[in-house]
């Protein structure tokens, strides 16, 4: 496969993998028919983060492989691709265009960047497997704030640089940020931080019931980073407490980030429940966050089934999928209790390794979502918490390409 | 203070007067890799070296036309001193300069043995430096004859600077070729995480002048290369050649903030594959 | 125990967070008194047994609040508390990053620990109002302990009080000095004149400022009255630059210490640096 990328369009790519290279420490890369998707996951699975880029992102864009071949997708170190991209501010100075180029089956994915004055680098990046990463989360929740990236900045702007968690609390007329108390820290050595915005301040602004969610600050900051660049601005998308944040900057059609954050359930989380009110009661306080595993076979029917709220929404988002886990669920609308999972597909079903996690995944399932084995698991999970909120799901081998589309 | 007219210190083997010592410092600075420093002083003017565990060696060639003046009362001068501390003398009062203002630099050296004195002086303020000096140790003689060049090329350094910024630090060699074929200019660096090759053709803008009678290729260490890196940085020529032996020779012109014209020769030695 | 205090005046809130961030750079650590007067931060030396104050830092309450109550301790109605530094800084840095702050409000207030709350009133972009609040948490001192706090050192018969040079361009050089050693004589003579030398045993470094204005000398003109001090902790002390000072003194007595007392309308630091031994 081979496509080119124009100068300026290098400077947007360096950018978008300084914002994932925040994220995750591996770089997932997926070529489909009209784009080319780079994600990434952080190393406790607390958060996942993904650029799409279309077809006319490049000046030239070429799968060269038949429809029904398998498409190429690769995973490389991170480490790798900053070597390449050091120093995005100054990349279109002197960068006529850069080509992303890789064989299947080979070991390393080509980079070659052309500079003004007829020099070139081309970079050899070893590809580490061929393998995909895959999360299924969804977009039509029931919150939805638009900020600039200005309005944002200007408001953690007002935390300490070493803020790790923040708490958002929504109502139909403020938003405040606040800083997450937790309670094993001494209250003394803190300064608690507290910040009103007003409805009114936003681009957009869809909030039902007050509500109060605790998430990272670290890929928020990526995805600040990214959109103070670009001018674009940021929508925050998000559900009950324990469920997933999604912040999304989109240049229409050309061009989207998606960064997923696990969020602290409402046992964990230290707000007053006065001002909470779980609408639907979805999750119980003591049930940890969504953990999914994904079957091999995702089927579109159910994509299309589910409403979709934004323009520029991916359908393939919202695909969810039953799960023997969600059987344990109150609630039977199954297909929303799917926000985000994992799912690494891999060409060698074969290299499948049965290590212990997997085990122990398999008797987490027959066993009615035991708490205690879910920590025993997932242990490493969200480091506020140490309770985890997203899982890694066995390696399939479907890829749903089909979902992906930008529905008008 | 120390302000008496140069014709009370004739008996000082040495002494120079510099009005703007940010005609120095930086070139000092760029060649600042390591502390130990010797200095040579004859009527031409100063030279500066600064070596590296035997395989590299930094000359700064300061001709006496860059001083006001310059005074030696012997045929020549060669003594050791910690250049890390004359450069942060030589740029003490960088910033207490006012709009206009020019800081001033005297150079006095009284005799074998004795401290290079350095009087700094600006807008009132003056600084009175003594920096010890060591008896020379002897310093490598590279032989790198002219007349039978093998390759040479010119860049203009500013192209070369933008090409090599974001050279993977990570490589513990890097490997330069100069071919008068096709890629006729090739960098290749090497690390777990990314394998790269820098290809300057020779028609390349960033070219000046080419010229290359037979491929030659070599290995050096990353961290011997990255001072010549970093001169690339602050010259605005550079030149590039590799004699028979590997052995490569960078020369930088650098221009001072006066548009006068300070030249770096930077030698380094190839590593000798083992394979 | 009540205080509460506004400040509207750009300027103050300004000098303020300078202040504050100065005084973060000293020590991590700091008491502040709160009178019905003044605003006191007090910062003592690190490890030093008996304490001994190293930074004495007076606010005017008059020029700086608009609106200031208090209803403190004591027959001197004083309120003392310990905090850290750097979490005030860090809170009161905002007012700098961000220009369109309206109002600052401190009050001291009781959530899960003492506070001091700062309330700031941002101007948002459409014109209204935002409020950020910050609640620092602090150790209320009690009345016994305060004892400790109630008196500023004394003045000393000085050898030589000194007007200090530029110090905007002093805390570059003495960052220069800071790379060549650990330790600075500083010397000044009744002729007006100030140095500040570095010996090791690579080089002789010193810095000679002339023309100073003599406040005081109690010895003969060529006399030099000198004190060695840690250069780290006079590099500190030169960060108030940023407060831009009308005026800075330094009182020196000779081989023990060395006064530096900066004043500047309505704020006065008084900052005492000891002699370190060769």
């Amino acid at each position: 496969m081979k496509c080119n990328i124009l100068g300026q369009n290098v400077k947007v790519l360096a950018r978008a993998l300084h914002a994932l290279a925040r994220v995750g420490d591996d770089l997932f890369i997926d070529m489909i028919r009209d784009r080319l998707l780079l994600r990434t996951v952080n190393s406790t699975q607390s958060a996942f983060a993904e650029f799409i880029f279309l077809n006319r992102f490049f000046t030239f864009y070429n799968l060269e492989t038949d429809y029904n071949d398998e498409p190429p997708k690769c995973k490389i170190s991170m480490k790798s691709f900053l070597t390449v991209f050091k120093t995005p501010n100054s990349m279109d100075r002197m960068i006529d265009g850069c080509e992303l180029s890789f064989e299947p089956d080979a070991s390393q994915l080509i980079l070659k960047i052309q500079f003004s004055n007829g020099s070139t680098k081309t970079h050899f990046l070893p590809i580490i497997e061929c393998e995909s990463l895959q999360v299924k989360y969804k977009k039509n929740v029931p919150y939805k704030i638009t900020a600039s990236a200005k309005l944002l900045t200007g408001a953690v702007k007002n935390f300490r640089v070493n803020e790790d968690e923040i708490t958002l609390s929504v109502s139909p007329q403020k938003t405040f940020l606040k800083t997450h108390v937790d309670t094993n820290t001494e209250s003394s050595k803190i300064v608690h931080t507290e910040l009103c915005l007003l409805a009114g301040e936003f681009e957009y602004y869809n909030v039902g019931n007050p509500l109060s969610i605790t998430f990272c600050l670290k890929q928020l900051r990526a995805v600040m980073m990214f959109a103070e660049s670009t001018s674009l601005p940021i929508t925050i998308l998000f559900d009950t407490p324990g469920r997933p944040v999604l912040f999304c900057v989109s240049n229409e059609a050309i061009y989207e980030g998606n960064f997923v954050v696990s969020s602290l359930s409402n046992s964990d989380s230290q707000v007053t429940s006065s001002q909470e009110s779980d609408s639907s009661g979805r999750i119980s306080s003591n049930q940890p966050a969504v953990i999914n595993r994904v079957k091999p076979a995702l089927t579109n029917k159910t994509v299309n089934t589910l409403e979709s709220d934004a323009k520029t929404q991916l359908v393939s988002s919202c695909a969810t999928s039953l799960s023997s886990a969600s059987k344990n669920r109150r609630q039977s609308r199954d297909d929303e209790n799917m926000d985000f999972e994992f799912d690494c597909s891999n060409n060698c079903n074969d290299a499948m390794d049965c290590n212990d996690v997997d085990n122990q995944r398999l008797s987490m399932n027959e066993s009615n979502f035991d708490y205690s084995l879910m920590n025993k698991v997932f242990g490493r999970g969200f480091q506020l918490s140490s309770r985890p909120f997203l899982a890694v799901t066995e390696k399939v081998l479907a890829y749903d390409s089909d979902g992906l589309e930008f529905s008008d | 203070m120390n302000t008496s007219s140069s014709s009370q210190r004739f008996n000082y083997l040495f002494e120079a007067k510099l009005d703007n010592v940010k005609n120095l410092s930086p070139v000092l600075k760029a060649i600042n890799f390591k502390d130990n420093a010797t200095i040579f002083i004859n009527d031409k003017g100063l030279k500066v070296v600064v070596e590296d565990s035997k395989c590299v060696q930094a000359s700064a060639f300061v001709g006496e036309d860059l001083f006001q003046e310059f005074h030696l009362r012997t045929d020549q001068l060669v003594f050791c001193l910690d250049l890390t501390v004359m450069v942060e003398c030589l740029s003490i009062l960088d910033n207490c300069s006012s709009a206009g203002t020019t800081t001033a630099l005297n150079m006095y050296y009284k005799s074998i043995g004795s401290p290079l004195k350095l009087l700094i002086e600006e807008g009132g303020i003056i600084t009175d430096c003594s920096l010890k000096t060591k008896d020379a140790i002897e310093i490598l003689e590279f032989d790198f004859p002219v007349e039978n060049e093998l390759n040479k090329i010119i860049f203009r350094a500013s192209d070369l600077k933008e090409i090599l910024n974001d050279i993977d630090t990570n490589s513990e060699s890097i490997e330069i070729l100069i071919s008068p074929n096709p890629p006729h200019f090739r960098i290749t660096t090497n690390s777990i995480t990314n394998q790269c090759y820098i290809d300057i053709p020779k028609n390349s803008e960033a070219v000046e002048i080419f010229s290359s009678k037979s491929p030659i290729s070599a290995k050096y260490k990353y961290t011997q290369l990255k001072p010549a890196i970093k001169l690339i940085a602050v010259s605005s020529k550079t030149s590039i050649r590799i004699n028979e032996e590997g052995l490569l020779c960078f020369q930088f012109m650098i221009k001072t903030v006066s548009k006068l014209v300070v030249y770096v020769e930077y030698l380094c030695t190839p590593l000798v594959d083992d394979e | 125990m009540k205080f509460r205090g506004k400040i509207v005046e750009p300027m103050c809130m300004r000098q303020f967070s300078s202040i504050v961030l100065t005084l973060c750079k000293l020590s991590k650590e700091s008491v502040l008194k709160l009178t019905s007067t003044q605003l006191l931060f007090i910062i003592s030396e690190d490890n030093a047994v008996p304490r001994r104050t190293m930074a004495w830092c007076v606010l005017d309450r008059k020029n700086f609040f608009n609106e200031y109550t208090i209803d403190g301790q004591g027959d001197n109605n004083e309120i003392n508390l310990q905090l850290f530094m750097e979490l005030l800084a860090s809170s009161v840095n905002t007012f700098k990053a961000v220009d369109s702050v309206k109002s600052v409000k401190l009050k001291l207030t009781d959530k899960i620990t003492p506070c001091l709350t700062l309330e700031i009133e941002l101007v948002t972009s459409i014109g209204h109002s935002r409020l950020c609040v910050h609640d620092v948490p602090v150790n209320v001192i009690t009345r016994a302990h305060a004892e400790d706090y109630a008196q500023q050192p004394p003045t000393h018969n000085y050898d030589i009080s000194i007007e200090m040079p530029n110090l905007k361009k002093l805390r570059f050089i003495i960052d220069r000095l800071k790379k060549l050693d650990h330790f600075v004589v500083v010397s000044a003579q009744g002729s007006g004149h100030m140095c500040f030398k570095v010996e090791t045993h690579k080089a002789t470094v010193s810095t000679f400022f002339t023309g100073l204005k003599v406040e005081k000398c109690s010895n003969d003109l060529d006399e030099v009255s000198s004190v060695r001090v840690d250069l780290r902790k006079l590099s500190h002390f030169l960060v108030c630059e940023q407060i831009h000072p009308d005026k800075v003194t330094c009182h020196i007595l000779n081989g023990h210490l060395i006064h530096q007392h900066l004043k500047q309308y309505d704020v006065e630091i008084n900052y005492y640096l000891m002699a370190v031994d060769e």
